[in-house]
C-alpha cells in the first residue's frame, strides 16, 4: 500500500493538533472536523482542510458517525485517525470505516470488540498466561460453598456490581463473618442504582498501583513492548500524573510485565498502538486490568524515553509498512514525567470549571514538551473533557526530571480559569512522589494537607489582586456570548478606586 | 491616603488596607503588615521587591474574578458578591445553585412538589460526570428556573426551595 494522500482526524483539542502535526511532518494531507465551539481551534487552523459539524454536543459532533463518514467521503480521505476517547474504541465505527473503504488507524475491529469486553478480555488474558485478579463471577453460591469461594480469593475482598462503575455498589469485606450481609446489601444497591442485582467478588488490593505497558504491533504479527508507565496519581479513577520508567518496580518485574503484555497482544494478533493496564500490589505482584485499544493520552512519556513516535508508527502500520525503528535495538533511556493540566478546581472536589484563557505563558525550554491546544482568548466550556494540556519533561534521570517538572509547574502561567496546576506542584514536590513510593490512594491522602495550605493568600497575591494593571482587565462586553456567569466588572473596578 | 478594599477569598472577605507613595506600597491584611517596592508594571505583570527579593506576579481579571500567578502558586479572588441575599426576603425560600457548569440532564421536580431532605432534585452533567443536586432540607419547591437539556454556569440559581 502506498502512503495515504489524506487523513481525516476525528477528534479535538490537544490530540487533534498532535495528529495534524505528525501527519503533516510525514507529508500527508490532514482534514479535521470540528464543533461550533471549536471553530477557532489550533487544529482547525493548522489542518489543510476543515469541516464544520452542526452543533456542539458530542453526539452531534465528535461522536456523529454518519457526519464524520460523510465528510471523509466528501473530502476524499483514505484513512481516519480517531485519537483517544470519542470513537477510538468503537468497534462498530471501525467496521463502518472499512465498509466505506476507509482505513481506521488502530487495531482490527474484532480486537477492539474482544478486548473492550471486561469479561472476555480477562478470560483471554488468563488463557495467555497473564495473571488476572482472583475473583468469582456468575452464580453466587450460598453457605459453605460461598465460604470456600471467598477463602480461595482471600480477604479482604471486594464486592462489585456487574453493571456498575464509579464506585457505586462497591463494598470491601474484611472477613468471612460479614460476607453474607455485605453481599445482600451490595446486591440491593446494585439493583437500585443499575437495575441489575448481579454482583461479583474480587480480591481487594491495599494501596495498589497502576502500571501499564505500551505495545505496538505490526502487520506481520510482531508485537513490541515500549516500556511501562506508572500512572498511580489519580483522582476519580482518572490519571493526573504519569512517568516512565516506573520508580516502584525492579528490572525483573519490568521484564515480566512487558512479556505478559506482549503474550496477550500476540495471542490476539494485535495491530497498531495499545496499552495493557495492570494493577500492582505492595509485593509487586501484578494482575491484568484491561487493554486500551488506542493511542493513550500519556503516550508522550513513552515517546521521550524510547525515541519512538507512536503516532507516526500508527500511520505507517495502517499504510501497510513496518515500524520506523529497529525493535531489537530499542533501549529506553532517561526519565520522563507527564502532568495533565485540567480545567478543574482541586478546592471544589475537582469539579470542572469554565473560563477564558486570559493570559497564557507556556515555557519552552530544553527537556520540556507541551502538548497543548490553548490560545489566548479561548473560551473553555464544560462541553468536553476538562483536560487542557499535557506538560511533559525529560531528564537524564528521575531526579533531573523531577527538578524540571517542579520548575515547569511553577513557571507555567494560565490565568482566567480555575485549574489544577498548584495541586500538581504540591504532589510533585511532596515526599510521596519524590520518593517514588505512591499508589492510587495518594491523591486522597494528600488532599487535607493541600487544602490546609491554602488558607490565606501570600502577600504578593494580594498585592497583585489590588493592583491589577489596567490592560490586564477584560471587560464583560469583550467576553464571548457563551459565558453567562454572575458578577460584574463594575464591582471589580472598586478594587482600585475605593 | 490609605485605601480600603475587600477581596473575596474563598468563602470569606479579606479586608485589606493599603497605601501607595511613589514606588512604595504598604499593605495590611489578615493581621500582617507588608512593605513592598513596585519596580515595574507592564500589561499583565507587576514586579515587586519584597523581603529583599525581586518577584514577578502575573494578573488577569474578568467578570469571573481576579486571577493572580505568583512564584508560590496561583490565587483566585471572586468578584464582589452581588447585593443578593441567599434567603429571599418575604418568601423564606432558599435558592440552590449549580456547583459546576454543565447541562441539566434531569429535572426531577416541578414547582409545588414536596421534597424530603436528601431527595435528588436535578442531575447536572459535565463531560464524563454526573452530579446530583439534592435537597439540603425538606420542603416545598417554590420555583424551578431551568428545564432539562439547558446549560448552566457555575453558581447559577437552579431552583428555589421553601
Amino acid at each position: 500500500m502506498s502512503p495515504f494522500q489524506k487523513i481525516l482526524i476525528a477528534n479535538r483539542g490537544e490530540i487533534a493538533l498532535r495528529l495534524v502535526q505528525a501527519a503533516k511532518e510525514m507529508g500527508r494531507r490532514t482534514v479535521v472536523v470540528y464543533s461550533q465551539a471549536d471553530k477557532d481551534s489550533l487544529a482547525v487552523q493548522q489542518a489543510e482542510e476543515s469541516y464544520a459539524l452542526e452543533g456542539n454536543e458530542v453526539g452531534e459532533t465528535y461522536l456523529n458517525v454518519e457526519q464524520i463518514l460523510a465528510v471523509a467521503k466528501q473530502c476524499g480521505a483514505q484513512a481516519v485517525h480517531p485519537g483517544y476517547g470519542f470513537l477510538s474504541e468503537n468497534a462498530d465505527f471501525a467496521e463502518r470505516c472499512a465498509a466505506a473503504g476507509l482505513v481506521f488507524i488502530g487495531p482490527k475491529p474484532e480486537t477492539i470488540r474482544q478486548l473492550g469486553d471486561k469479561v472476555i478480555s480477562k478470560r483471554m488474558a488468563d488463557q495467555a498466561g497473564v495473571p488476572v485478579i482472583p475473583g468469582h463471577q456468575g452464580e453466587m453460591p450460598k453457605g459453605k460453598a460461598l465460604d470456600q469461594v471467598a477463602a480461595k480469593i482471600g480477604f479482604p475482598l471486594m464486592i462489585k456490581a456487574s453493571a456498575g462503575g464509579g464506585g457505586k455498589g462497591m463494598r470491601i469485606v474484611a472477613g468471612p463473618e460479614q460476607l453474607a450481609d455485605a453481599l445482600a446489601a451490595a446486591s440491593r444497591e446494585a439493583a437500585a442504582y443499575f437495575g441489575n442485582p448481579e454482583v461479583f467478588l474480587e480480591k481487594y488490593l491495599e494501596n495498589p498501583r497502576h502500571v501499564e505497558v505500551q505495545i505496538l504491533g505490526d502487520n506481520q504479527g510482531r508485537v513490541v513492548a515500549l516500556g511501562e508507565r506508572e500512572c498511580s496519581i489519580q483522582r476519580r479513577h482518572q490519571k493526573m500524573i504519569e512517568e516512565s520508567p516506573s520508580p516502584s518496580i525492579d528490572d525483573k518485574v519490568r521484564r515480566d510485565l512487558a512479556a505478559a503484555a506482549v503474550n496477550l497482544a500476540e495471542a490476539v494478533g494485535y495491530v497498531s498502538a495499545g496499552t495493557v493496564e495492570f494493577i500492582v500490589d505492595e509485593k509487586n505482584r501484578f494482575y491484568f486490568l484491561e487493554v486500551n485499544t488506542r493511542l493513550q493520552v500519556e503516550h508522550p512519556v513513552t515517546e521521550w524515553v524510547t525515541g519512538v513516535d507512536l503516532v507516526k508508527n500508527q500511520i505507517l502500520i495502517a499504510e501497510g509498512e513496518g515500524f520506523n525503528f529497529d525493535p531489537d535495538k530499542l533501549t529506553p533511556r532517561g526519565h520522563a514525567i507527564e502532568c495533565r493540566l485540567y480545567a478543574e478546581d482541586p478546592e471544589n472536589q475537582f469539579l470542572p470549571s469554565e473560563g477564558r484563557v486570559g493570559l497564557l505563558r507556556e515555557p519552552a525550554r530544553p527537556g520540556v514538551r507541551i502538548d497543548s491546544s490553548l490560545y489566548e482568548g479561548q473560551e473553555i466550556l464544560s462541553l468536553y473533557d476538562p483536560m487542557l494540556a499535557k506538560l511533559t519533561v525529560f531528564g537524564k534521570n528521575r531526579k533531573e526530571a523531577l527538578e524540571k517538572m517542579s520548575a515547569l509547574l511553577r513557571d507555567y502561567i494560565l490565568l482566567g480559569i480555575r485549574h489544577n496546576l498548584d495541586f500538581l506542584r504540591f504532589v510533585v514536590d511532596g515526599a510521596a512522589f519524590q520518593s517514588g513510593h505512591y499508589h492510587t490512594h495518594t491523591v486522597a491522602q494528600l488532599m487535607p494537607e493541600f487544602l490546609a495550605g491554602r488558607q490565606e493568600p501570600v502577600p504578593l497575591a494580594v498585592l497583585g489582586a489590588l493592583m491589577v494593571p489596567r490592560r490586564a482587565v477584560t471587560t464583560a462586553a469583550a467576553m464571548g456570548p457563551a459565558t453567562g456567569t454572575a458578577g460584574s466588572l463594575a464591582g471589580l473596578e472598586g478594587f482600585r478606586n475605593a | 491616603m490609605a485605601l480600603k478594599n475587600k477581596l473575596q477569598w474563598r468563602d470569606s472577605e479579606l479586608e485589606c488596607e493599603w497605601r501607595r507613595e511613589g514606588a512604595e506600597v504598604r499593605l495590611t491584611y489578615g493581621g500582617q503588615e507588608v512593605q513592598a517596592l513596585l519596580l515595574e508594571e507592564s500589561a499583565h505583570f507587576l514586579e515587586f521587591q519584597i523581603d529583599g527579593k525581586v518577584e514577578k506576579v502575573a494578573c488577569y481579571s474578568d467578570a469571573r474574578g481576579v486571577f493572580v500567578h505568583t512564584p508560590s502558586g496561583n490565587f483566585f479572588f471572586k468578584p464582589p458578591k452581588k447585593a443578593r441575599r441567599r434567603t429571599k426576603a418575604g418568601t423564606g425560600g432558599e435558592e440552590l445553585t449549580a456547583p459546576m457548569p454543565g447541562k441539566l440532564l434531569k429535572v426531577l421536580v416541578a414547582s409545588g412538589d414536596e421534597v424530603k431532605q436528601g431527595d435528588t432534585l436535578m442531575i447536572l452533567e459535565a463531560m464524563k460526570m454526573e452530579h446530583p443536586i439534592r435537597a439540603p432540607h425538606g420542603g416545598k419547591v417554590k420555583s424551578v428556573y431551568y428545564q432539562e437539556g439547558q446549560r448552566v454556569s457555575q453558581g447559577e440559581e437552579l431552583l428555589e426551595l421553601q
